[in-house]
């Protein structure tokens, strides 16, 4: 561990430095300031964003006006009829089965064919033709011999 | 990192011009069936090759599949030479060492990968409607109509409720692998 001399010329060791945001000391912020501008633009383009749409999910709305209040009838009306007609798939229930269903099947073509697109990319497959076994290769498949 | 920037050349168009072009491919009196039909092998053109189930999962496939390369590759690099070569000296097979060696270790990569590809679909409306002909639903093409008729907060709720079903599906994934211990 390196050592720092301090005002008063006393050796010290060195502040841990790897956590600097875990081990404050002397009202020492420059962490915070550091995760300031990632926080504040995670505020504004996400967060706040965000926050808006769940309270504006709340309000209630006619054919020309939108009203702030707190009522859960467009949850409900979401799923109005549902029940009653319940072996016969309602509209919403019918249309997020089927994005589901294009998200399942794309998340197993795109998974087939990027885990064999990435395990036979040059870079991870031997350079030469030969086995696992052998050790004819330099540079083989996946990363360096540690 | 040649082949990553071979892979990066369709990015250089927008996702809509890429779309497009599977339309001349894939259409009635397009390449495809032009090609089936003077081979011999059909003798009407395939109705379902475009604006079909097909062609949606087809054309995100399309899109989509460098994000989960990216990741699964990444992983992959990271995984220990020397574990294959033990795996091989212990008498594994080839398929034995895929199954118990490589997926294994690539996992954190194939979820991360998944994580993209889920958000990516479950918010994408282009796409479906564009290869679907707009005959196909989907909730972000419910939300967008509900926004033309100026009904912001059922679009919200919906959204809301869609947002609710992506977290879902994204915690599913990552109680698969401790992504922080991964990473």
């Amino acid at each position: 561990m390196s050592e720092s001399v301090h005002i008063d010329g006393v050796r010290r060791p060195a502040r841990r430095t790897r956590f600097p945001g875990l081990r404050r000391r002397g009202g020492d912020t420059s962490a915070l300031w550091q995760a300031a501008p990632m926080a504040l633009v995670f505020t504004l383009f996400f967060l706040a964003p965000l926050a808006l749409t769940v309270i504006v999910s709340f309000w209630e709305f006619t054919q020309y006006s939108i009203e702030p209040a707190f009522v859960l009838t467009n949850y409900t009306d979401l799923f109005d009829g549902c029940l009653e007609d319940l072996p016969r798939l309602c509209t919403t229930l019918a249309t997020y089965l089927s994005t589901l269903k294009f998200c399942l099947l794309v998340w197993l073509t795109t998974l087939t064919l990027g885990f064999t697109v990435a395990y036979s990319s040059p870079s991870t497959s031997a350079p030469c033709r030969c086995r696992w076994r052998s050790s004819c290769c330099a540079r083989s498949r996946f990363g360096p011999r540690s | 990192m040649a082949f990553f920037l071979l892979c990066t050349i369709p990015f250089w168009t927008s996702i809509v011009i890429r779309m497009i072009s599977w339309i001349p491919l894939l259409g009635r009196n397009g390449l495809v069936n032009t090609t089936l039909m003077s081979l011999g092998i059909t003798d009407a053109p395939l109705e379902w090759l475009l604006y079909s189930d097909f062609a949606v999962v087809l054309a995100l496939t399309h899109l989509y599949t460098l994000f989960m390369v990216v990741p699964i590759f990444n992983s992959m690099m990271r995984i220990d030479r020397s574990l294959i070569e033990a795996a091989a000296d212990a008498g594994a097979s080839g398929v034995q060492t895929l199954v118990n060696v490589i997926i294994p270790l690539a996992k954190p990569g194939i979820i991360i990968g998944s994580i993209f590809v889920v958000t990516i679909v479950m918010g994408d409306f282009l796409t479906i409607g564009i290869m679907g002909g707009q005959q196909i639903a989907s909730v972000d093409k419910t939300i967008q109509t509900e926004i033309q008729y100026l009904q912001f907060p059922f679009a919200a709720a919906n959204a809301v409720l869609l947002l609710v079903a992506v977290i879902f599906a994204i915690s599913a994934l990552l109680r698969m692998v401790d992504i922080r211990r991964e990473l």
